[in-house]
């Protein structure tokens, strides 16, 4: 056992310095061989520290102002270009998820699944903003719309589910077969239950001048570029959720939303108490912020994966062959670029999904690792040699090419980075960063190559569009295809573990996208803000559970 | 602005100024000069694959390194790039932006003026609303938009300053060539049957040369700003080629962990600016005494 | 009257080409405002087909203009794609902003540049004079982003005394009000000292001083007011440059301005922010001129009427 704990004792130092999460921590201690109870003892020993916040009984009031890392879109669950922290406060789901990744109560205060699908347990007595009763009826019409691809822009996820019914408080949504994948997007953003009459009549003016949800605050002003200000709702019925510690009406009297675009802005807004939380400051601020006794920083491993995608249609450019892609994967060094770009607050990724997830493969680090003879070999295997250039070439064409990626301060950086790395090994890239509107009609067949970073709490999803949307059909992407099959009808969670498993390991190796890092989530707050608690599982916290202190 | 009443007290006053103005005026030269000479070296380190490693070279092992340190004399940028290298090509890159530009603006506004003052009353009316037009497009914008539709790069940027600069330098003109239309020797080639182009360029443009050249010099310090100022917001050049603008944007993300190349590269600028200013005042005090450019 | 009239249907005219740039400029350049709007990662094709349907981007484009203009000329300037708020309660609500901006800059220029032009001309040669004349140069010759970030640098990250970002409070005015007023400032100064040595050389003044009137008088009631003229002419041009660099430091320092609303929306494919804007735009440039040149009109009368002032 001592050597055991031996061997722990990095991962409790990180713990401690919260640079890995609890999910991370346990994972690593299972590895070893040390069991859940005696993890979790040792975690109790050690948790990050807090140092100020107070105790004590909660107290109603104050307006809490939150730095956000974007610019705001009108709050709508079902057809919205990004969820944004506003959500959690004037909407709610059927089910949510708690910091250890469960499923648990929310608008339902029961749920099963089986083989012929999802049901639902509406509570009694819940209502809107506007006073409007929640039915299961408008359950039901809020799911018509989440999976009608003319209207609900998570459609796709919802392809597996036939037909909605409703029976008294019950909903359920049939299935053909188990869904067990079902859980993760039932639980997202993008399901959060809204009015449908009131979103028809309000019109253009939904989410902007007026919505109604069943959240604990009301939306007072939206104002994009600027801020949005939310109040808390007197007539809130409560919440179930097992782990919100307040179960009535907020504390806050109201939040407020700052939109904190430009990044190395965010750490002096908070130092200077012009706000009282921010998120995401700049890698290189981080450190500074930990050693503010007025703050409490918390730091996670992002839902994320940063990858490029070369297109395997580009056959003149090699990039149809699987040696190719690994050749340019293995000339990456994704350490150094943690390091010097992130600073250690990130997590280099050999595999398509962040290692925190549930299901995490830790069989696809033998692949894409850091390799310079390697790559080189497998170029001159496929065929490209070196010019009297530096630029290698094969049947006369240059291995040349220009990628797009979305204008991001540290992923231009790193972009920038591997830009020379490549170069190292006689691969031209030239990199070419634009702004959204620009760069997403990029996001096509013909495009040659580009770089994203998918941000998403049920990453299998996102990865099998990322994957295969744009390429063309070949053997790969049929193969992608079956494993997502796979992984969509796992009935148990070892099914489910299997298949997701399965899914990285061969995207790992046949690099159909080719991941690269996984950054950190930085929440930082004020000393006198409690009960704000981000957690790896979630993408944004709650506020049911917010109050100020003095 | 004031009537010509006392001559003897103005020059007197200007005859005091134009001292010190010489004295400044040959300082600057100097400066320009040696301002010219680093940016030819910046242009030429980045036409060879082999200079260019000089600047573009990445280190992460060495990121952020003070002035002075080993190696680098600026230090280096937020990939471990030497500053110096960076500043030296980017001050190529600003200085033929800037010259680039600056002809540009001068011939189209030379062109749009003198048509708007000498070729009748439907070519002024045509051409002012052009001038007016123009004139009230901020570059800015027009960079915004073409950097949206050409793509954001140098070229964008030369393009969109051009097309907005010369406006300003045409009404100049335009008022110039109304008042020299009157002179004789320019009504005579009328009637002589010379056409108006040609009388343009034989006796308009040779009158003109006092106002283009305070308006010349004084236009490449606008575009190096211009162009500082849009590469700065992303629309100008593209990483890996440096700017000053690019290198104040890169500069800003990390100036809580260093402040040198935004506190160098602005200075830089700046002393280009004033070197060109000073260059441009001391020709309008020579030239132009009558103040009759105003930008 | 006429004369009047003429600027109107002048002012119109420019406004009418400056939508029509933009708003073709805009459609054509390539970006599309869809991706603002849907989650790239998860839209299907028909529901962008669907959306592009709904905001009639499908329409030629001279339709598409037709559209607008007809509805901004009944008052009705339609709702911001992105964020479906009306575009009118998007400059109600960033306008202040500007005019706040614009004003505090607008004073500090005035107020140091006449002020600090005034004593160099008083106290003409001395150290006191060449410092204001180098200062002048120094800050003509800064770039206002440059100088934007300098005090960024010393105020909010070295010292950490002022905001740096946003609107939350008036100590968030300060930075970039500075920063946009430092070069008008440097060019009033210049300005006010050339013209009040002028008028101070001329022979009224000599005449005043022999009849025994104080300095002081002579100073501010007379020379101060005589130079007026040029130093309000000065002003007019300076508005139009004003607007230009309020955008830059809009944007810096995430002043939620008109100008930042402008370059946001651009960048995100709001068309119909960005042409209202636009317009808007044209509209004040023209306005400040016409002010401007009325003005040294009352202020000079020898001035020739209908030609160019520069």
């Amino acid at each position: 056992m001592k050597d055991q704990i031996e061997k722990l004792q990095p991962a409790l130092a990180e713990y401690a310095a919260g640079t890995i999460s609890r999910r991370t921590f346990m994972f690593r201690a299972s590895v070893i061989g040390i069991g859940v109870a005696a993890s979790g003892s040792l975690l109790a020993a050690c948790a990050p520290t807090t140092s100020g916040q107070p105790t004590g009984d909660p107290v109603s009031g104050g307006v809490f102002r939150e730095g956000y890392n974007r610019d705001f879109t009108p709050p709508d669950p079902v057809l919205n270009a990004w969820a944004d922290p506003s959500f959690n406060a004037f909407f709610e789901a059927l089910v949510i998820r708690d910091p250890e990744g469960n499923l648990v109560p929310a608008l339902a205060d029961d749920f099963d699944s089986d083989d012929t699908g999802w049901t639902f347990q509406l509570r009694d007595g819940l209502k809107f903003h506007s006073g409007a009763e929640l039915t299961a009826t408008i359950v039901k019409e809020n799911f018509e719309l989440f999976r009608d691809p003319a209207t609900g822009q998570n459609a796709i996820f919802w392809a597996p589910i036939t037909e909605i019914t409703v029976d008294g408080q019950t909903i359920k949504c049939v299935t053909d077969g188990p869904f067990g994948a079902f859980q993760e997007t039932i639980s997202t953003e993008y399901s959060y239950i809204v009015n449908p009459a009131a979103r028809e009549a309000a019109g253009d003016g939904w989410g902007s001048t007026t919505l109604d949800g069943t959240g604990p605050f009301e939306l007072e002003s939206f104002n994009p570029g600027d801020k949005v200000v939310a109040t808390r709702w007197e007539e809130y019925p409560g919440t179930v959720v097992p782990y919100f510690t307040n179960k009535g009406k907020a504390y806050l009297d109201g939040i407020e939303w700052v939109a904190i675009t430009q990044a190395s802005q965010r750490a002096p807004e908070i130092e200077t108490g012009n706000v009282d939380a921010i998120k995401n400051p700049p890698p290189q601020d981080i450190d500074r912020l930990k050693s503010n006794p007025d703050l409490v920083v918390q730091e996670f491993q992002e839902l994320s994966n940063f990858f490029l995608s070369l297109n395997l249609s580009q056959v003149e450019l090699g990039f149809d062959d699987v040696k190719v892609r690994q050749a340019i994967s293995h000339a990456i060094d994704r350490e150094s670029i943690v390091k010097s770009i992130f600073l250690s607050h990130a997590a280099a990724t050999f595999g398509p999904i962040y290692p925190g997830y549930t299901f995490y493969d830790p069989g696809v680090e033998q692949f894409n690792q850091f390799d310079v003879e390697k790559s080189r070999s497998l170029f001159d295997e496929a065929g490209w040699k070196e010019g009297s250039d530096g630029i290698r070439a094969k049947g006369g064409k240059r291995l040349s090419f220009e990628i797009v990626n979305l204008t991001d301060t540290t992923e231009n950086q790193v972009m920038q980075a591997v830009s020379q790395m490549l170069a190292d090994v006689g691969v031209e890239m030239t990199v070419n960063s634009l702004q959204g509107a620009a760069f997403f009609p990029y996001l096509a067949p013909t495009t040659v190559a580009f770089g994203f970073k998918w941000l998403w709490s049920s990453p299998v999803d996102v990865i099998e569009i990322f994957a295969t949307a744009w390429q063309p059909e070949t053997d790969s992407t049929s193969k992608s295809h079956e494993l997502y099959t796979d992984w969509q009808v796992a009935a148990t969670t070892n099914e489910l573990k299997a298949a997701a498993q399965a899914y990285q390991s061969f995207h790992a190796e046949e690099l159909l996208i080719i991941p690269i890092f996984t950054p950190n989530t930085v929440w930082v707050s004020r000393t006198n803000v409690v009960g704000w608690s981000p957690n790896q599982v979630n993408l944004y916290p709650f506020y049911n559970d917010v109050w100020l202190a003095n | 602005m004031a009537a010509p009443l006392v001559t003897t007290p103005r020059a007197f006053v200007l005859d005091r100024q134009a001292r010190s103005i010489t004295r400044n005026w040959r300082i600057a030269i100097a400066a320009l000069i040696v301002i010219g000479a680093v940016a030819i070296v910046g242009i030429i380190v980045q036409q060879f694959p082999d200079t260019r490693g000089l600047y573009e070279t990445q280190d992460l092992s060495a990121t952020f390194l003070p002035p002075l340190s080993d190696g680098h004399l600026l230090g280096t940028d937020n990939l471990g790039r030497d500053l110096l290298w960076r500043i030296i090509a980017g001050l190529g890159v600003s200085l033929i932006v800037g010259v680039s530009v600056a002809v540009l603006s001068v011939l189209i506004g030379l062109i749009v003026g003198i048509f708007a003052g000498y070729f009748g009353r439907a070519a002024d009316g045509v051409s002012s609303v052009a001038i007016d037009v123009t004139w009230a497009f901020p570059a800015i914008l027009l960079a915004i938009i073409f950097a949206g539709w050409l793509g954001p790069g140098l070229l964008t940027v030369a393009l969109a300053l051009a097309m907005t600069g010369w406006a300003s330098f045409a009404r100049v003109v335009r008022g110039e060539v109304l008042t020299l239309r009157e002179r004789e020797y320019v009504a005579a080639a009328r009637l002589l049957g010379v056409s108006r182009v040609r009388v343009s360029v034989r006796h308009l443009l040779p009158s003109l040369y006092p106002v283009t050249s305070v308006m010349a010099v004084f236009f490449v310090s606008t575009s190096i700003i211009g162009e500082a100022g849009l590469s700065f917001l992303g629309l100008g050049a593209q990483a890996p080629t440096p700017s000053l603008g690019v290198i104040l944007a890169e500069g800003r993300d990390y100036l809580n962990v260093s402040w040198w190349p935004v506190v160098i590269a602005g200075a830089t600028l700046v002393i280009v600016v004033l070197a060109l200013n000073t260059v441009s005042d001391g020709l309008r005090d020579r030239l132009d005494p009558r103040g009759r450019v105003r930008a | 009257m006429r004369f009047a009239l003429s600027r109107v249907g002048y002012a119109a005219l420019v406004m009418f080409l400056a939508s029509l740039v933009t708003f073709f400029a805009l459609r054509i350049a390539p970006g599309s405002v869809t991706s603002s709007l849907l989650n790239p990662t998860t839209t299907t094709p028909e529901l962008v087909a669907a959306l592009e349907e709904s905001l009639g981007l499908n329409d030629p484009v001279l339709v598409q203009y037709g559209r607008f203009m007809g509805k901004l000329l009944t008052g009705d300037m339609g709702n911001s794609i992105v964020s479906r708020v009306p575009v009118a309660d998007i400059i109600a609500h960033s306008a202040g902003y500007t005019i706040v901006l614009a004003l505090a800059a607008f004073a500090l220029a005035f107020g140091i540049g006449v002020s600090a032009g005034v004593v160099a001309a008083i106290t003409k040669d001395s150290t006191l004079d060449r410092a204001i004349r180098t200062a002048s140069s120094f800050f003509l010759a800064v770039p206002n982003f440059v100088l934007a970030l300098v005090l960024i640098l010393i105020f909010g990250v070295g010292l950490h005394v002022l905001p740096v970002s946003g609107a939350a409070s008036w100590q968030s005015l300060i930075l970039p009000a500075v920063a946009l007023a430092a070069e008008p400032a440097a060019l009033t100064t210049r300005v006010t000292r050339t013209a009040f040595l002028e008028q101070r050389n001329m022979e009224f003044v000599r005449t005043l001083r022999a009849r025994g009137v104080a300095e002081q008088r002579i100073n501010w009631r007379h020379v101060l007011r005589n130079s007026l003229s040029s130093i309000i002419s000065l002003g007019a041009v300076q508005i139009r440059n004003l607007l230009g660099y309020a955008l830059i430091i809009e944007v810096i320092f995430r002043w939620p301005g008109l100008g930042y609303q402008l370059v946001q929306s651009i960048l995100t494919r709001d068309y119909t922010v960005a042409q209202v804007l636009a317009i808007l735009l044209a509209f004040v440039v023209v306005l400040a001129s016409a002010l401007g040149d009325a003005a040294l009109r009352l202020a000079d009368p020898r001035v020739r009427l209908g030609g160019t002032v520069s």
